[in-house]
């Protein structure tokens, strides 16, 4: 084999395995970004499904119209009533007493 | 270019490119008169032709459909700076038309049974050696005797297979890489899909900060109504009515006492006390 061509091949050779090498660390590289990524989309989205989740039961007692309306409330109810408050994202309400108690709720959507 | 004949009794200074003949006193030939098909098989039959002692290279080449196989010696040395050699034949092939060909006045090549050896007793007619060059049509056989890389098969074949072992294991599993990373891509477009959510981090960042400032106002908004369910009420007073709209409490209370300095602690209060009732707004 002539030295020259000997030495072009070997040179072509390494060349090939640098490029086989470059595209291999590149998809690596490539491979841990998306990890990141994937995982921090992942973690937001499970943050805002955490945050999303609705964990107020509105009473049995209070009929749902364009407000939650909750009427004739004694002490067991209006307990209860209290407790969906607590947990409910309120966008306005109010509770008034005279012989019962009643009131209306309106929650964020 | 220049065309020399190389014969040990050279001793011209060449300063020029040249193709370099060399005379039959360089190298051993033969012509293989076994059957022989083709070149390739010639060339693997060339090192058994030969009983030489000593490191040779041996080759073979077809000549007017005759094969003949031809021994250089390894350490062949050739007086003419590398630089300037052309290329390396040999009188056998270029000079094969010639029966007889005069290199000076002691010097001749001459073929036998399609063989040319040098002598130093001419046939008679020999044509001047130099009349032959100046018109000579060189043919497409040169031989590499003076840049040769030898290396031994066995460590071809492994670094080739090396080779191929290394690159195939390196795209492979980058190939493997870029599929994983298809593959987690859409699982992640998958479950954000499920979900109804955007695809960049950006949009998810931002839906994600109105949440959860929606939250912490509703955490104040929780802490304000514990703190109006904390009112130290006394026998006979009771909250009449309780609202709130657009981030702002009322309160009414049935009293007698104005509940300003309760309130205050935590509130902006404008309040009014008529009739045994006690009103005000909380901001």
């Amino acid at each position: 084999m002539n030295k020259r061509v000997a030495v072009l091949l070997t040179v072509l050779l390494v060349l090939f395995t640098a490029f086989s090498y470059k595209i291999y660390i590149n998809s690596k590289k490539e491979l841990k970004t998306e990890y990141e990524r994937s995982a921090k989309i992942l973690d937001l989205a499970s943050q805002i499904k955490a945050l999303k989740q609705k964990n107020a039961k509105i009473p049995r007692f209070c009929i749902k119209k364009d407000k939650i309306y909750c009427e004739n409330m004694d002490r067991f109810k209006f307990y209860r009533f209290q407790r969906f408050l607590q947990k409910a994202d309120i966008k306005e309400f109010e509770i008034k007493k005279d012989k019962n108690v009643n009131a209306y709720v309106k929650i964020e959507k | 270019m220049k065309k020399i004949l190389y014969t040990k009794f050279f001793n011209e200074k060449i300063e020029e490119k040249a193709d370099v003949i060399l005379s039959p006193e360089f190298y051993w030939i033969k012509k293989i008169n076994a059957p022989v098909k083709s070149l390739k098989e010639a060339k693997k039959l060339s090192k058994n032709i030969f009983d030489l002692e000593g490191e040779y290279i041996y080759d073979a080449f077809k000549l007017k459909d005759k094969f003949f196989a031809v021994a250089f010696n390894k350490n062949i040395k050739i007086n003419i700076p590398q630089k300037y050699i052309n290329s390396v034949r040999i009188a056998q092939i270029e000079l094969y038309d010639y029966d007889c060909i005069k290199i000076d006045e002691n010097h001749y090549i001459q073929k036998f049974d399609d063989l040319l050896f040098c002598f130093p007793t001419p046939k008679q007619n020999c044509r001047d050696l130099n009349e032959i060059l100046k018109n000579l049509k060189l043919s497409n056989k040169t031989f590499n005797l003076l840049n040769r890389f030898e290396i031994d098969k066995s460590i071809i074949i492994l670094a080739a297979v090396i080779f191929i072992f290394v690159n195939f294991s390196l795209l492979l599993n980058a190939y493997l890489n870029k599929k994983e990373i298809k593959k987690i891509s859409a699982k992640t477009q998958n479950i954000l899909e499920r979900q109804n959510l955007p695809k960049t981090s950006f949009e998810l960042n931002s839906i994600l900060n109105t949440l959860k400032t929606a939250k912490k106002k509703q955490e104040i908004i929780k802490k304000d109504l514990e703190f109006i369910s904390n009112l130290p009420l006394q026998k006979g007073e009771y909250v009449k009515k309780l609202s709130f709209k657009d981030n702002e409490f009322e309160i009414t209370v049935k009293t007698k006492r104005n509940l300003d300095n309760y309130f205050k602690r935590k509130f902006q209060v404008s309040s009014s006390l008529k009739n045994g009732e006690y009103k005000a707004r909380l901001r």
